[in-house]
């Protein structure tokens, strides 16, 4: 009798820092797949993985690819070679995760999906966070009709705090980092987090993005170059939605991100932070009652969501990475069923379109000053 | 002596809690030329005129140690290094081990090329040693295993320092790194991180928990730790050395949270016994693992081993080849210590 294991998605992973150690854990931890193997361009790193996850580590892609035969590649390298290397998976046969930001630019991510097509190959981008559980609810209240069909108002937060934290630490000792060698500076790493919740209900390939991009003086600071920390976007995608992109690095707490959708009938609130939903009807009341009923029912609203995390918690469905855990599940399903991927090739397309007018627009404000 | 009072020598880390302790000390010592790396061009350290009168010069290099080209720069010409940089904040494995080991190995690539070195002194640290399977009451010397099952201890801090330890082992034994290795048990003292060390006590749920119960509990005042570096550095015959620093009178985790709350600062606390301790780890690591780590396994058995199992620690090995014996008695330590938290203390409050 074969073991389970033996079906399980054979994945190995390309790029051995700190963003895929988060992978490793859930990639070590799932019922249906075997890690097989961690590659690094510098070995040592590879070694450190493979040594902690009892999986063999290689020096050559070459060997890594002959030997481990991985049936899914993750990609958590530098985004300069993701399209490079998710090309070389996919002309290999293997299925793809990207890390966020999945390419260079829309040319590149677009070259990538059509192969994969070509190839009939799943690639999955790392939106992680679309797949939380209160953004699954708040999904399905959309779906059902609460906010009054489709949002066409999006507004998207995402704060990272640029003190004291080991990401921006790593940034400031080094001024040749690479992630400030990104046109787009740091904030294209990051973006893509505020990006796709609002890419997701668009129409079109290509929204319009207005933007605003300036630096904080507490980041000068820190001793590094000059590389906007605050970014401000509308984006239209000439259809119905609108969308409103706030990447901080002052607002509180840090890593706060919510996004919030608003439609004829009402809004969802979604604190990704907190992984609270909160819905505002625009249901009008008699005078004076408009102070008190709404606030009251918001009151309950959060006690509600709070006795729902702990519940879920103590259910253990309640998990830190929830939304690593559902996106990862369901592209190795899809991988195993030959399902279309989780992640469509239109939402990563759109939020290409839209990082790449962003990119454009920090590098023309950084000749401008 | 290995070194002359004019060598220049190396102190990586130099603006940090006992990086600057140690660069006073080799003042004290008499070294003329001290070489102080560190990050940031803003990091305070030591000036001629506020060490110890005599003629000394406090070269500051701004440098990071994951960049080569800074590591050769920083080395050049060095005959002594006094390694103790290392990221001890990091939460991930991943920055964890290139931030201090990676930087390390950069470090020690740059050194041996210069040929100039006599002593690489490596700062290790207790948490890398594994008390799973020693008994309790067992001594805790140089001899004792290191604990290598990073995940399961989940504790970057922890891989970060045996990583760094086996690397500098690693050169001994491949390109004959003249390396000695001093490891501190929990250093305390004025500018110290943490107020109460987590051999005495954690608390991860808003109270207080008292975890140490009666154990001795390693001090190693930052004075006497820092004099114990400095002389690893220059001493004939070390090479290869591996050597634990405490000092010699250990109070017991008790008596110190008690000593704390008298002088210090009172705040209730909750005294839990090893074998609930144990049963509390164990159930918890348990938990994580079947509901994959939906929450952290921070407490752990092997961690609960290594901190609150009861060990006994000795320092016989560093007092015989350093000839060295804690200089600051533990109550006047522990009145600079006060002294220190009561300002700093005050200053908030004020």
């Amino acid at each position: 009798m074969g073991s389970a294991m033996d079906d399980a998605v054979r994945v190995g992973i390309i790029g051995c820092g700190k963003i895929a150690d988060v992978h490793l854990e859930v990639i070590t931890t799932s019922p249906v797949a075997r890690l097989v193997g961690v590659y690094d361009r510098d070995r040592r790193m590879a070694n450190q993985a493979a040594q902690r996850f009892g999986v063999p580590a290689f020096d050559s892609l070459e060997r890594w690819y002959a030997e481990a035969r991985p049936e899914v590649v993750y990609i958590t390298t530098l985004p300069t070679s993701h399209s490079e290397l998710a090309t070389q998976a996919l002309v290999r046969g293997c299925h793809v995760y990207v890390e966020k930001p999945f390419a260079m630019s829309f040319q590149e991510a677009k070259r990538v999906l059509d192969l994969a097509r070509e190839m009939k190959k799943i690639v999955v981008c790392g939106y992680n966070a679309l797949y939380c559980r209160v953004m699954e609810r708040a999904r399905q209240q959309i779906q059902s009709g609460q906010i009054g069909g489709r949002p066409f108002l999006i507004e998207s937060y995402y704060a990272y705090p640029t003190e004291g934290t080991e990401y921006v630490r790593a940034m400031t000792g080094q001024p040749d980092h690479w992630v400030l060698s990104l046109p787009g500076g740091h904030i294209q790493n990051v973006i893509s987090h505020a990006l796709a919740p609002i890419a997701e209900w668009m129409e079109g390939e290509s929204p319009r993005v207005e933007v605003v991009a300036y630096s904080s003086w507490r980041y000068h600071n820190e001793g590094s170059r000059t590389a906007p920390t605050e970014l401000r976007a509308i984006c239209y995608d000439g259809y119905n939605v609108t969308g409103m992109v706030v990447v901080s690095s002052r607002l509180a707490p840090p890593h706060f991100m919510a996004v919030n959708y608003r439609g004829a009938n009402g809004d969802l609130w979604l604190d990704l932070s907190a992984q609270s939903l909160f819905v505002r009807e625009a249901k009008p009341h008699k005078s004076y009652l408009n102070y008190v009923l709404p606030n009251w029912r918001r009151g309950n609203q959060l006690r509600r969501e709070a006795w729902l995390n702990l519940w879920e918690l103590i259910r253990g469905r309640n998990h830190v990475r929830s939304g690593l855990i559902c996106l990862t599940e369901r592209f190795y399903h899809a991988v195993r069923a030959n399902r279309p991927s989780p992640t469509p090739d239109e939402l990563i397309l759109r939020e290409m379109a839209m990082l790449d007018q962003i990119v454009e627009a920090i590098q023309s404000l950084s000749r401008g000053s | 002596m290995i070194v002359g009072p004019n060598d220049p020598v190396l102190v990586t880390g130099a603006s940090g809690f006992v990086g600057r302790h140690v660069v006073r000390e080799l003042a004290r010592h008499g070294f003329r030329h001290i070489v102080c790396l560190v990050r940031r061009p803003d990091a305070p350290v030591w000036t001629e005129g506020e060490l110890p009168p005599g003629e000394v010069e406090i070269e500051r290099v701004v440098a990071d140690l994951r960049n080569p080209a800074h590591c050769s720069a920083a080395t050049k010409g060095v005959r002594v290094i006094y390694h103790l940089a290392a990221d001890v904040s990091a939460k991930s494995f991943a920055a964890a081990f290139s931030n201090t080991v990676i930087a390390t190995a950069n470090l020690l690539e740059a050194a041996l090329a210069q040929g100039t070195l006599r002593r690489f002194v490596h700062v290790g640290s207790f948490a890398s040693y594994s008390g799973l399977d020693l008994p309790r009451g067992a001594i805790v010397d140089e001899q004792c295993p290191l604990e290598r099952r990073y995940q399961e201890i989940y504790s970057p801090y922890v891989m970060a320092k045996t990583e760094q330890d086996l690397l500098v082992m690693k050169y001994g034994a491949d390109y004959r790194l003249p390396y000695v290795i001093v490891r501190p048990g929990a250093v305390y003292g004025p500018g110290a991180r943490e107020r109460i060390t987590a051999r005495v006590g954690i608390s991860p749920f808003g109270f207080f928990m008292h975890l140490g119960g009666n154990n001795e509990l390693p001090l190693t005042y930052v004075e006497n730790w820092a004099e114990a570096i400095v002389r690893a550095g220059w001493i004939e015959g070390l090479e290869g050395e591996v050597m634990n620093i405490v000092d010699d009178e250990r109070p017991r985790c008790r008596e110190f949270l008690r000593w704390y709350l008298r002088n210090i600062r009172r705040f209730p606390y909750v005294s839990i016994p090893f074998w609930l301790t144990w049963r509390f780890c164990g159930a918890w690591e348990d938990f994580c693992r079947k509901r994959r780590y939906q929450l952290p396994p921070v407490f752990n058995r092997r961690r609960a081993a290594a901190l609150w199992k009861g060990h006994r620690f000795t320092n016989q090995k560093a007092k015989r080849l350093l000839d060295w014996h804690p200089r600051v008695s533990l109550a006047t330590a522990l009145a600079s210590y006060a002294r220190y938290w009561k300002d700093r203390d005050g200053q908030c409050h004020g």
